[in-house]
């Protein structure tokens, strides 16, 4: 379901409500309906998997131990992504020097290979894009994510990110003009209806 | 390139490829084990405030002494809450006892006021109360 649908966030809301409530099986529901999505958020601010997968059991060992906050919470989605968002900085934080990752290498999202035989078509254009996001800072990068991927507002992502609405949309206009020039080779070779 | 066009292409890069399942498995195991642990720690919890309650309502009437109402497992609200406050640091140590802490978090004198009674449990716990009076 698209989170720009009401019924998305009412989905986790009352999830999280069932999870209170004593029913363990919640916690399987709330990860069927936005694992995806959380990993593929979580994968653009850490661009490892493994450290995705880490922020994602972060953040559901958080909601489980007080799943009230996220079904009080006034924009669901958005606290379930900040929440995320919070376990991934703090694995990116703590990696050495040494454990950063290059964005050129085998290991970064873009190129890793395991990561690229997920998705579903092994289109050119879409490792492109992935790695010209990549390449973009990490703040600019997750405006992207959010606001075309997760289809959310610039309130929202301005909730998820603690900066301001106009902050976050300079953000996504400056990641667009670097998209643009970066993604410039490609645009040729793919059609629009 | 447009913005439009640009949108739509990295729109199209967004595919939500399948998780493994281990991952699923790694992930609800250490949620569910956490959620598991939170509800023992909350039960533990609960029955301290339950022995603490009591121990506030049959201390305050003069009926007991600390050690003997640790086993009491049943609690007036109405009564417990007017009593709770006065008398709270008293009952640090029962916490220690219950639930290995000695410290009463904040919101612990709304959960004590949140434990319902029945009308016919408060009719009870009075009777017991007044024959405890009588004894002493």
């Amino acid at each position: 379901m698209d989170p720009s649908n009401p019924a998305f966030s009412v989905q986790i809301a009352t999830a999280a409500r069932e999870l209170k409530q004593g029913d363990l099986a919640a916690l399987g529901r709330l990860y069927d309906l936005t694992a995806g999505r959380l990993m593929r958020y979580a994968e653009s601010l850490t661009h490892q998997f493994t450290d995705a997968e880490d922020a994602l059991q972060g953040a559901m060992v958080r909601i489980a131990g007080r799943p009230e906050l996220l079904a009080q919470a006034d924009l669901p989605w958005a606290y379930f992504i900040r929440i995320v968002r919070n376990e991934a900085l703090k694995i990116v934080a703590r990696r050495k020097p040494e454990q950063a990752v290059d964005v050129q290498s085998a290991e970064g999202w873009a190129s890793q290979e395991s990561t690229v035989e997920r998705i579903a078509e092994h289109e050119e254009s879409v490792a492109s894009v992935r790695k010209a996001l990549q390449r973009l800072p990490a703040e600019q990068a997750e405006v992207v994510v959010l606001k075309i991927w997760e289809g959310m507002t610039f309130a929202e992502i301005a909730v998820v990110t603690g900066e301001s609405a106009n902050t976050v949309a300079s953000r996504y206009r400056y990641a667009l003009q670097k998209l643009s020039r970066s993604l410039e080779s490609i645009a040729g070779e793919v059609t629009y209806d | 390139m447009t913005e439009q066009q640009l949108e739509l292409l990295i729109a199209e890069a967004g595919s939500l490829p399948p998780l493994p399942v281990g991952t699923r498995w790694r992930v609800l195991h250490a949620a569910g084990e956490a959620r598991m642990q939170q509800r023992e720690r909350r039960q533990r919890y609960r029955r301290a405030l339950i022995a603490v309650a009591c121990a506030v309502l049959l201390l305050a009437a003069g009926t007991c002494e600390l050690p003997e109402i640790t086993s009491l497992r049943t609690i007036g609200r109405r009564c417990a809450l007017s009593l709770y406050r006065p008398v709270e640091p008293a009952f640090a140590v029962l916490l220690s006892q219950n639930a290995g802490s000695s410290d009463f978090p904040e919101g612990t004198d709304k959960a004590v006021g949140e434990y319902e009674l029945s009308d016919d449990s408060l009719h009870r716990l009075k009777e017991r109360q007044q024959r405890l009076m009588n004894v002493h």
